[in-house]
């Protein structure tokens, strides 16, 4: 979405929200972008840039170490500009969040079917473009599209569920990057299981559309920390290190989400002054 | 088909008073299936079944993202045992994790400071996941190096 506070142009920055608040012309302009990426079959579309995670080789994602935050801040970055571009100018679409401590089940725009007879381009997405030698009988089957199987969900969601807003407030609290960053990415992963089918394994994740509502409430957090701890860095991680395969951006550079041009609201409230 | 195979490591708790205590899990694989590791105090029998609550010793948990396996021809997916000087590159995917647990108010409640105790880590792969998975992603899923207990004063 477009900063409401600078409609006149004068700053393209814009808002991520919830997919709880996203009204329907926004559902609808995101899954139009969606659709339309998915029409591209070269290094604009859906499928080279869910493929860029996992499959096809090389596995370029980052986990388990603390450039988990910024090479997936990075990624998002990428793919929202290559939303942007297949989208008319103005048009109100960024990469919602998807909060699942506090919105349990699958969202709404992200499940069932789409108005009409079209399919929801947010429900789902072929997994395609990877070489079948690349599904080598040692790892994860080949499939046609992405499926779901969520887990439990419930008040507190449980011990088979989803992470609660306890368990977010609570990693808010630490002070250091990299403590943080490990905690965060556990919760990260725990939803991924949650989610469960394709979102469940690393190769083939980044095809489910709402891998990517996932990710943009895993980078909302990290900024909710950056603004809780200002100056609180990112431990032992150069901020000159690069974040390949994404050549115009190393860790500094993604530090400030206000300089990538956008931001997390949780409301937006306008007037003209007289 | 999945079937645990859980491990066990002994411990001793701090006898002075602490802020926060932590399980570190260090060397920990995570080259095959994602998994769910479930942590118990002092229950040498937990299972994949054993409820998650007090009575079990029931701790917390850790999540691994499973590399899903090897999509590459053979050794793709061998760490190198030694980097070369002036390998720039990034390290291999595959290098073991450490995953830090916080379970400071877990260890109050079960354990008595100075004694004794054993963790026992459940591997879990929900079962409908795991029938869809080659046997050789879900086989053998935990290995972990070492396990130690960190606590700040």
């Amino acid at each position: 979405m477009t900063n409401p506070d600078n409609a006149s142009g004068a700053s393209p920055r814009r808002y991520r929200t919830s997919v709880t608040g996203l009204t329907s012309a926004q559902v609808s302009a995101l899954r139009s972008g969606f659709s339309k990426m998915r029409e591209l079959s070269d290094d604009r579309g859906y499928e080279y840039w869910a493929g860029i995670h996992g499959l096809p080789l090389p596995i370029s994602c980052v986990h388990g170490t603390p450039f988990f935050l910024p090479w997936h801040r990075a990624y998002l970055y990428y793919f929202e500009q290559h939303l942007l571009d297949v989208m008319p100018a103005n048009a109100p679409v960024s990469l919602p969040w998807w909060d699942w401590s506090t919105q349990a089940g699958i969202p709404a725009a992200y499940s069932g079917a789409a108005t009409g007879t079209a399919a929801n381009p947010l429900a789902g997405a072929p997994v395609s473009g990877i070489p079948d030698a690349q599904f080598t009988g040692q790892n994860v089957p080949k499939v046609a599209s992405t499926s779901r199987a969520p887990g439990l969900t419930g008040p507190g969601h449980g011990t088979f569920g989803l992470p609660s807003a306890e368990q977010v407030s609570a990693i808010l609290k630490l002070t250091d990057f990299e403590d943080f960053s490990a905690q965060l990415e556990d919760l990260h992963n725990q939803v991924h299981m949650w989610v469960g089918g394709t979102m469940s394994e690393i190769p083939v994740a980044a095809f489910d559309p709402l891998f990517w509502a996932h990710h943009a409430m895993i980078d909302r957090v990290w900024a909710l920390w950056q603004l809780a701890h200002p100056g609180s860095g990112t431990g032992s991680v150069p901020h000159n290190h690069p974040l390949g395969p994404f050549p115009t951006l190393t860790v500094g550079q993604v530090l400030s989400v206000t300089g990538l041009g956008y931001q997390y609201a949780a409301a937006t409230s306008s007037g003209t002054p007289h | 088909m999945f079937t645990a195979n859980p491990l066990t490591a002994a411990l001793t708790c701090p006898a002075e008073p602490y802020v926060r205590a932590d399980l570190e899990l260090y060397g920990v694989d995570h080259s095959k299936a994602s998994f769910e590791g479930r942590l118990f105090i002092n229950n040498a029998t937990a299972a994949p079944d054993t409820a998650m609550d007090d009575a079990s010793g029931y701790a917390g948990s850790f999540w691994i993202f499973g590399h899903g396996g090897c999509a590459g021809a053979e050794g793709h997916c061998e760490p190198p045992q030694q980097r070369r000087a002036f390998d720039f590159r990034p390290p291999h995917q595959l290098i073991p994790v450490t995953k830090r647990i916080i379970i400071t108010g877990r260890l109050r409640e079960l354990v008595t400071p100075g004694e004794e105790f054993t963790v026992r880590i459940v591997p879990y792969v929900r079962p409908e996941h795991a029938a869809a998975l080659p046997a050789n992603l879900v086989a053998d899923l935990l290995r972990v190096e070492r396990v130690s207990l960190v606590t700040y004063q």
